[in-house]
């Protein structure tokens, strides 16, 4: 093969997404891989841990066809999640992870049958075995740092070279749906930090992404965290944004936790977010004035011996453009009784304010598990409307919920739901789940 | 049928809560009645006559109780809280945890289990607070996360350090923040698949689907979302961002031409203008509209064009901006 062949194919895998995905040989490549890993696995001194999940949802929905609202449709969606993943195969602390799902269509009049599906998670992880470095290649979360996080394709170092430094670095493509990319839209990001991480830290980060050759993001933060052990806990990051000259901050959010004791627990938080600083620097729209705004909160509960818990919360918002507000306030008193809360019986009261409209929700629900395997909850849900929503002041769901644990680690699931909401989407939806997890050592 | 929908679902909430609240009430359960107060303060039993050196399970059993105790009809009310139904304490779990009293046998009981002399429920000595306890050896095991030295597997058998990151009940709306840069503590107990549940953009069914019988925990799309989605997202649209790219709110908006204009969306003088929602919410604009010029509002605000230049008077830009090639090529 020539150079200028060679060549040619590396454009075409690296190609845009808008050119060319992975073809379906590479999909299956990459699936049988991390299925097969785990059969290479040879004897060492921490037990080798197979796991996964497998989780089939049949759901059954009656809803009113867009094109015509005065008709009913019915479909049946029906969802297949799979996870496997193992521990310490092959080499000790060397980890496979997959999970995807598939989703087909059968009876779907509106649009007709079909078939999607996708890889949520496949990486390769390594660590060693004192656990001061790691390793990740695949698809994975970047969620460390003051950055904002960030599904990859790509590898992620992290070490502790000293007992309270941390580094770490990582750097990928940006992932879209079904396995494509592209080649254009990557990001990469280092973070460095003083973490005793038992009475706090402080970290330094810089993220980067780029989309078509142009900058699309880029900031630098600073990560904090100050913990007296057991009842105080302050952590906080500011972000940013270093393609503006002044370098302004982007956001910002601190929050102070005062764990008075196992009874008793409240929390403050301040945040400032500028939501145009979270669009690509590629797009028109970041000309446009900063819309920021600013929000303080606070939430406290309480628990005692007895039955009762409760816990409440209010935030206030503030915005800078036009001088409006809103504010959240609720309170959710629950009642627990029995071996592991075996009975609970709850209440849930809201009210929002964005500065268009607003709702008040009251909401009840309830967990019951009567024998051991069986377990049934009942949720009701109420939302009125300051302002009518598309003619409506109203809307609410209520669901119902058997499961019952047929072997261990497998579960049966029956769920009804009836919505009745201003959209008139859906009115009625019943689900069957069926979920299956097991975990094995094996040395 | 609305109300009546209504009625029903509120009925059968209220009286399954009730049904089975009453039910538990009525079958009392049982409970042993010990007073460590009185048996190793006031009589002066050493601990390791009930409790055998070095034993895993250290939970005496019925029999040690009668070598002093007479177990006789009329009795059993003395050391069972419902003598009609008695049943056998129940073990404390050191569930994946490696301790054993063997090992730690020349540590003095007070120093683990404090108050236990003064205990007059045998449930005020049940667990140690065990990270306030082990850390007064362990600490130093404790700062280079070394967790395998005392636990066997956190991620199978989670020990759960609730104090310490108060997996509490606002937990929800905090744990993004505490886990930048924690991460590498939250990855001790939960696996990348725990994050994926809710967090993976590429997922197509909403967590509160999945897991419809999660009803007390607070998941962010709970119920009829969408109806109320524009409420929200208008009071705190960083929160959607967090997750959702602006890509996909034109997804579905341009599918089901929702969320479309207002008839006077053009009239300077009224509130619905869309100069004035543009700088009140740029992000709703940019959900459907940044797509390219042609879809945005430099179809009209250029030079030339019915909007005028987008640009102030005095503008100097060198054109090197990301943005300024969505017209300047």
């Amino acid at each position: 093969m020539s150079r200028g062949q060679v060549l040619a194919r590396l454009k075409g895998l690296f190609s845009t997404r808008k050119e060319r995905g992975l073809n379906m040989r590479m999909k299956i490549a990459v699936v049988f891989f991390f299925l097969a890993c785990p059969v290479v696995s040879v004897a060492q001194d921490e037990p080798v841990r197979f796991y996964g999940s497998t989780t089939t949802i049949f759901r059954f929905l009656e809803v009113l066809d867009p094109n015509d609202p005065s008709s009913k449709v019915y479909q049946i969606p029906a969802y297949e999640y799979i996870t496997l993943g193992s521990d310490n195969v092959g080499v000790q602390g060397l980890s496979v992870f997959l999970r995807g799902f598939g989703k087909l269509e059968v009876i779907d009049p509106v649009e007709g049958a079909k078939f999607d599906g996708d890889v949520l998670f496949y990486n390769l992880g390594y660590r060693t075995k004192n656990g001061r470095f790691r390793a990740k290649v695949g698809r994975q979360f970047i969620y460390g740092g003051a950055g904002n996080n960030v599904l990859l394709d790509g590898v992620m170092v992290q070490g502790r070279p000293w007992t309270d430094i941390d580094l770490s670095a990582y750097g990928g493509f940006v992932t879209w749906p079904s396995l494509e990319f592209r080649s254009s839209n990557y990001a990469f990001g280092a973070r460095a930090a003083y973490d005793r991480w038992d009475y706090g830290r402080i970290g330094v980060s810089l993220g980067l992404e780029r989309d078509g050759g142009d900058i699309a993001r880029a900031n630098i933060g600073l990560d904090f965290a100050y913990r007296q052990f057991r009842w105080l806990d302050l952590s906080g990051y500011v972000l940013f944004d270093t393609l503006d000259r002044l370098m302004p901050v982007q956001e910002t959010k601190v929050a102070v936790a005062y764990i008075a004791d196992r009874y008793f627990r409240f929390a403050l938080d301040y945040g400032l977010f500028n939501p145009v600083g979270r669009l690509p620097k590629t797009s028109i729209f970041t000309v446009f004035t900063n819309s920021r705004y600013h929000a303080v909160g606070g939430e406290a509960s309480v628990r005692g011996d007895g039955p009762l818990s409760v816990s409440c919360f209010g935030r206030y918002f503030r915005y800078d453009e036009n001088g409006e507000n809103g504010y959240q306030i609720g309170i959710k008193p629950v009642l627990s009784f029995g071996y592991r809360q075996k009975y609970m019986v709850g209440l849930d009261v809201q009210r929002v304010r964005g500065y268009e409209n607003a709702y008040t929700l009251v909401r009840g629900f309830s967990s019951l598990r009567p024998w051991k395997k069986l377990e049934l909850t009942l949720d009701y849900a109420d939302y009125l409307y300051d302002e009518k929503v598309q003619g409506y002041d109203r809307s609410h769901v209520a669901g119902f919920t058997l499961g019952y644990q047929v072997v261990k680690g497998g579960r049966i699931q029956g769920d009804v739901v009836v919505t009745v909401n201003p959209e008139f989407r859906q009115q009625v939806a019943g689900l069957v789940k069926f979920v299956y997890e097991f975990s094995t050592l094996s040395r | 049928m609305e109300r009546r929908l209504y009625l029903i679902s509120v009925a059968i909430v209220v009286a399954g809560g009730l049904f089975f609240a009453c039910a538990h009430l009525l079958t009392r359960q049982d409970s042993i009645i010990f007073s460590h107060e009185k048996h190793a303060k006031e009589e002066g039993i050493g601990c390791e006559e009930c409790h055998e050196e070095g034993a895993q399970k250290a939970i005496p059993k019925e029999e040690k109780c009668l070598e002093c105790h007479e177990k006789a009809e009329g009795k059993c009310a003395q050391c069972h809280k419902n003598p009609k139904n008695p049943q056998t304490w129940q073990e404390a779990r050191l569930q994946g945890l490696r301790f054993s009293h063997e090992t730690h046998k020349e540590v003095e009981c007070q120093k683990c289990h404090k108050d236990v002399l003064g205990a007059k429920r045998p449930s005020d000595t049940e667990t140690p607070r065990m990270l306030e306890v082990c850390m007064s050896c362990h600490r130093k095991d404790f700062r280079s996360i070394d967790c395998k030295k005392c636990h066997e597997d956190m991620i199978e058998n989670p020990a759960r350090p609730t104090r310490l990151f108060s997996h509490d009940v606002d937990f929800e709306k905090r744990h993004g923040l505490l886990a930048k840069g924690d991460e590498r503590v939250c990855a001790h107990c939960h696996r990348e698949e725990f994050c994926g549940m809710c967090h993976s953009t590429l997922d197509v069914l909403p967590p509160d689907i999945r897991f419809g019988e999660k009803v007390e925990a607070g998941l962010i799309h709970r119920h009829d979302f969408i109806t109320r989605h524009s409420i929200e997202a208008r009071q705190d649209p960083n929160k959607c961002m967090e997750c959702h790219r602006v890509e996909q709110c034109s997804s579905c908006h341009q599918k089901r031409k929702a969320g479309g204009h207002e008839p006077d969306f053009m009239n300077p003088s009224s509130p619905n203008f869309h100069g004035r929602q543009a700088r009140a919410d740029i992000l709703a604009c940019a959900a459907c509209h940044d797509a390219g010029a042609q879809s945005n509002c430099v179809r009209c605000h250029r030079v030339g064009g019915a909007g005028g230049s987008p640009h102030p008077a005095g503008f100097k830009g060198d054109k090197s901006h990301g943005a300024c090639r969505a017209c300047h090529q």
